[in-house]
């Protein structure tokens, strides 16, 4: 399938795939759409983060300028991160070069301002552990002014920062957008609400999804951490009690939700991190349907929808979808899938 | 509304009327995150106000920059939480001495649109979804007098006002069901900086000061619920 190249003008003329485990249905439509699939009382939770601007240019006390990708927040002053050799987001990650060597102890030198230390090193220099220096404000003044979203090389050309937010965007937690609630306009929304429809938000700390090493990739997610409230617990409860729809926003709206109910027996509220891979062995508790981005069979991503349905059906409507033009990737469309 | 803890976000906060309102504001304990071009302006602000507020906070940035309303509302929710009062206060008059229209240039009176109708627009929208989900917010929009009347020189600045006041209309039109307030506050003729560069000659004894226009603003939204 083609990657969608750039932010198309009007999302709700965007591709959706309707699939429904149960039947072996597949519809073929625009997500304008989606709410011919929803019900009243049925309850959407999306995934709220705002995208950080996450690509850094950081440089060694030897002078050495590289890329430094943030990956995930171990707390404040913690940071996953990878670092990039020479090149851009315009060359695919697997041809990047090197990284500078690092040791751990070494410092660096972030976004021209801010000091940290490494505290790990592992898969060949790409993967750090890195501990900012400067209090609070200054790092999220720093990263927030210097930073760029990271940019895969199927894109065209620079995107604003506007481009990777959601219309529903919040607190500043996720590496990369939190792609699937991109495609869901105010509009859309709108009409879901006036069909009675319900949304909940969480905010889920999406992480990096590509890193070009296969090694690393293949630790894809890292632990996430994810906020919910007293009220959407509240409201998925309810949702379930009158055997209405959850529908997940995203995969990430999944980990945290089915996360947060493998560690307690239940949905509880509050800040947790999760370590939760999701494959198609797994039993879901919460979510009844996942709305998702298109992406490549061979990511994680795929493979948390593997337990909506199976490998085989679902690349069998991808083959379908891609006769017919759909698009993947953060800008591309999209599949409601109902589990059976 | 009790300001107590509420975060709040103004523009153009380095002097006038944003730095009233952010005095007023940090007196009673909103988080406020005080935003303008000049960093310099906005620090010594920030440290004036923290002896009486610990929860002040300053983000240096060019509004007019197209994404500089994500890159702001970010630093406000991560270092004090989703922004809860958004106060679009900074504005340009493009050039001083004010001009006639047929001697105004293109990129000026662009400029002059980023800045008074564009980036309050792109802020507005990089948070109404948040606050609408959350079930409350509340944006003040500042307006003038120019943008009721016209006046010869004025031009660029008075159509962005003009606009700006329809903006507000505009989302309050499509969005007032939600619950979230939208205000559109013509604060008078105040003695600033601004007001200075506009009208030179005007005798300063006559113009109101930011600090009493300030009160009064602060009485409107307190009255919201």
């Amino acid at each position: 399938m083609n990657a969608s190249k750039k932010p198309r003008s009007n999302k709700d003329k965007e591709n959706l795939i309707v699939y429904n485990s149960s039947s072996d249905q597949a519809d073929f439509l625009k997500i304008e759409a989606l709410s011919d699939f929803l019900q009243a009382g049925d309850l959407l939770v999306v995934n709220d983060a705002a995208t950080l601007p996450s690509s850094h240019i950081a440089e060694t006390l030897k002078g050495e300028i590289f890329e430094l990708r943030l990956a995930s927040a171990v707390s404040e002053n913690t940071w996953k991160a990878i670092a990039m050799g020479s090149g851009n987001w315009h060359n695919t990650t697997e041809s990047r070069g090197l990284p500078p060597e690092f040791k751990m102890g070494d410092r660096i030198l972030i976004a021209g301002k801010l000091n940290a230390k490494i505290r790990e090193v592992s898969f060949a220099n790409r993967f750090l552990t890195i501990e900012f220096e400067n209090e609070k404000t200054e790092i999220w003044t720093e990263l927030l002014k210097k930073g760029t979203p990271i940019q895969y090389s199927y894109l065209e050309e620079d995107l604003n920062l506007n481009e990777f937010q959601t219309v529903f965007a919040s607190q500043p937690w996720a590496i990369e957008m939190p792609s699937a609630g991109r495609p869901l306009s105010w509009n859309l929304l709108q009409n879901l609400l006036k069909k009675g429809v319900k949304i909940a938000t969480l905010t889920h700390a999406a992480g990096i999804s590509s890193t070009g090493l296969a090694e690393l990739d293949a630790i894809l997610p890292l632990p996430e951490r994810s906020d919910i409230s007293q009220k959407t617990v509240d409201l998925v409860n309810e949702t379930k009690a009158k055997n209405n729809k959850v529908i997940a926003v995203g995969t990430t709206v999944v980990r945290a939700l089915e996360g947060r109910f493998y560690s307690h027996g239940e949905l509880k509220s509050g800040v947790e991190i999760t370590d939760l891979r999701i494959h198609n062995q797994f039993k879901l508790n919460v979510v009844d349907a996942l709305l998702s981005g298109l992406h490549d069979p061979s990511e994680s991503h795929f493979e948390l929808m593997r337990a909506f349905a199976s490998e085989v059906s679902l690349k069998s409507v991808f083959n379908e979808a891609e006769k017919r033009d759909f698009l993947c990737h953060e800008f591309g469309d999209s599949i409601l899938v109902f589990k059976q | 509304m009790n300001f107590e803890n509420k975060v709040v976000v103004i523009t153009g906060a380095g002097r006038g009327l944003g730095a009233a309102l952010a005095r007023k504001l940090a007196a009673k304990k909103a988080k406020v995150i005080l935003v303008a071009r000049n960093e310099n302006e906005i620090k010594e602000l920030s440290g004036e106000l923290r002896k009486l507020n610990s929860n002040i906070f300053h983000f240096s940035i060019d509004v007019s920059l197209p994404d500089a309303s994500v890159r702001l509302s970010e630093f406000a929710s991560a270092v004090a939480g989703p922004i809860d009062i958004l106060i679009n206060n900074a504005s340009t008059l493009g050039d001083v001495p004010l001009r006639p229209l047929l001697d105004t240039r293109d990129d000026v009176f662009t400029h002059v649109l980023e800045t008074n109708l564009l980036a309050p627009f792109r802020l507005m929208r990089a948070n109404l979804g948040q606050m609408i989900l959350r079930g409350s917010g509340i944006v003040l929009n500042i307006s003038s007098d120019a943008a009721v009347n016209a006046y010869p020189n004025w031009g660029a600045y008075g159509v962005s006002k003009a606009a700006l006041a329809h903006l507000t209309r505009s989302f309050e039109a499509e969005l007032g069901e939600t619950g979230l307030h939208f205000l559109s506050i013509d604060p008078g003729e105040m003695d600033t900086k601004m007001h200075e560069d506009a009208i030179p000659e005007a005798n300063k004894n006559e113009l109101e000061k930011p600090e009493n226009v300030a009160i009064k603003i602060i009485e409107i939204m307190e009255k919201l619920s």
